[in-house]
């Protein structure tokens, strides 16, 4: 890592006091880490249009799903934040069951939407594939 | 003396585009310096308001003492029309993103892209005078053997700022949170999977009490806006706004609303944002890569190879500590005192003069 300030190069100053920081942090409360293979990165390794779009499709099967799992509620600190905190989980908790309902059904949707984009491609690409064939046997003729 | 005419060839002209106010400022300095001026592009590719502000491609017919300038970026109609012009023709170089950034998300811009790179040495080499708006941007050019690459700085004007920030736009952002704001379009060289991903670190692990607005369009690269939607969900860091194309108000109160200012894109040939940052007195932290040392002259934050996480630590740092925040904004400060005292007029007529006094046919 490199840093400058003011464009006067800093590193040897501030790379110290960024890498202690970082040991002190609680890295469990990070972002979870994703395979590889299925994360949203893994788009950018599409070499093409088509295989981009195969590869977004592919991605949205393990996507379908809202889940409704707990969060965490960030918390401003003081009497206020922690009523606050307190409030919504409770609130939470009152919710979750029309919740559970409504997102039953969005993933109902959600999961027939991407069926039938895959299906939509499938498609596509037989088709493209029989008029490919059919040119090809029409060039043979001549 | 009569001053010749000059006008400006675009390949499009939108609000918020850099190439598009740079050719605003530039036309106004002209006119002010006494020479006609007017702005030429493609109306296919003018935004609809701005109509009356540039004229139609087609009905440009310059004569022979005229002369035009062409901002080049990408490939467009404008090149024919440039290089069919009778008069002396300047190319003003803006930078070709590498086409390799739009593989896979965009088959037919990496195409035009590739197209402008090729088509760059024919159209400089038939220009009589090539004038680039970075340093770096000469660079790339000199690397293809041209000489006499001549700069003119991107000139910087607050015009796209409205004086007073969307009211609308304040009211809907009032909470109370730390804001990290990026300006530009969702393209591919922005690396704005990067910025997401320390955003996500810093939100979780440092300061839950914070967002982050991506201000810019996100309609020039559709597949590339999707894997950052996508990559949005992976993180499950709601606090990433991605607000859309904004109003000169609207633009006004993202920066107004506030707290840091982050770009980590990776390929730029000058970046206008940085400035309008800086000009709005908000910290920057950019990634040390193309021309952005030279918009940010001696000030602000650059980074280089700095890890997600890292990159939150350092905005952090430029957050909380008071003494390196007050040396930032004291370097940022000097800059745009640098940007101000600025003599474009003195500088175009300098670059001009060679053109001015040498008639077509005679270099």
């Amino acid at each position: 890592m490199k840093i400058l300030i003011n464009n006067e190069d800093r590193t040897g100053e501030l790379e110290p006091r960024i890498r202690d920081a970082l040991q002190t942090r609680n890295t469990h409360k990070g972002p979870d880490e994703i395979a590889p293979e299925i994360a949203a990165l893994s788009l950018r390794e599409a070499g093409s249009e088509a295989d981009y779009q195969e590869r977004l499709i592919r991605l949205i099967r393990y996507r379908n799903n809202v889940d409704t799992l707990p969060f965490d509620i960030p918390n401003r600190g003081g009497l206020r934040g922690r009523c606050m905190v307190l409030v919504k989980r409770v609130l939470w908790k009152l919710l979750r069951y029309q919740h559970n309902h409504i997102i039953f059904r969005q993933n109902l949707i959600n999961a027939l939407y991407s069926s039938t984009l895959e299906f939509e491609r499938e498609q596509r690409l037989a088709e493209i594939t029989r008029l490919e064939a059919r040119i090809k046997e029409l060039e043979q003729r001549k | 003396m009569t001053r010749p005419r000059i006008d400006q060839l675009l390949a499009g002209f939108a609000d918020g585009d850099a190439i598009s106010n740079a050719a605003l400022i530039l036309r106004d300095t002209l006119r002010s310096l006494g020479h006609a001026s007017d702005l030429f592009a493609d109306p296919d590719r003018v935004s609809p308001t701005l109509r009356d502000a540039c004229g139609a491609l087609d009905d440009y017919a310059p004569g022979s003492d005229d002369i035009t300038l062409y901002h080049y970026g990408i490939a467009s109609p404008a090149t024919d029309t440039f290089l069919k012009i009778p008069g002396s023709r300047i190319l003003v170089y803006h930078n070709i993103t590498p086409a390799e950034y739009f593989n896979g998300y965009d088959d037919a811009v990496a195409h035009q892209l590739n197209v402008a790179r090729k088509e760059l040495k024919t159209i400089a080499g038939q220009a009589d005078a090539v004038w680039s708006v970075s340093r770096f941007n000469a660079t790339e050019l000199e690397a293809m053997g041209l000489t006499d690459v001549r700069v003119l700085e991107l000139p910087f004007g607050p015009a796209p700022l409205a004086p007073e920030g969307d009211p609308e736009v304040r009211n809907r952002l009032q909470a109370p949170l730390t804001t990290l704001l990026f300006v530009g379009r969702m393209a591919p060289n922005k690396r704005l999977e990067d910025l997401f991903q320390a955003f996500a670190w810093y939100n979780k692990t440092i300061n839950p009490q914070s967002r982050l607005l991506v201000v810019g369009s996100d309609r020039s690269c559709p597949r590339y806006s999707a894997m950052l939607r996508m990559l949005i969900g992976d993180l499950v860091t709601p606090n990433i706004c991605l607000e859309g194309f904004a109003s000169p108000a609207g633009l006004c109160a993202y920066y107004e609303l506030s707290d840091l200012y982050i770009s980590t894109s990776e390929h730029e040939g000058y970046c206008l944002p940085l400035l309008e940052a800086m000009y709005k007195g908000l910290p920057v932290i950019s990634r040390n890569a193309g021309g952005v040392p030279e918009a940010m002259g001696n000030a602000g934050v650059r980074y280089e190879q700095a890890s997600p996480r890292e990159l939150a630590e350092l905005i952090h740092l430029v957050l909380s500590d008071r003494r390196l925040r007050t040396e930032v904004m004291d370097g940022q400060r000097k800059r745009m005192e640098q940007v101000r005292s600025r003599n474009l007029g003195e500088e175009i007529t300098s670059l001009l003069e060679p053109i001015i006094n040498t008639p077509k046919g005679e270099s």
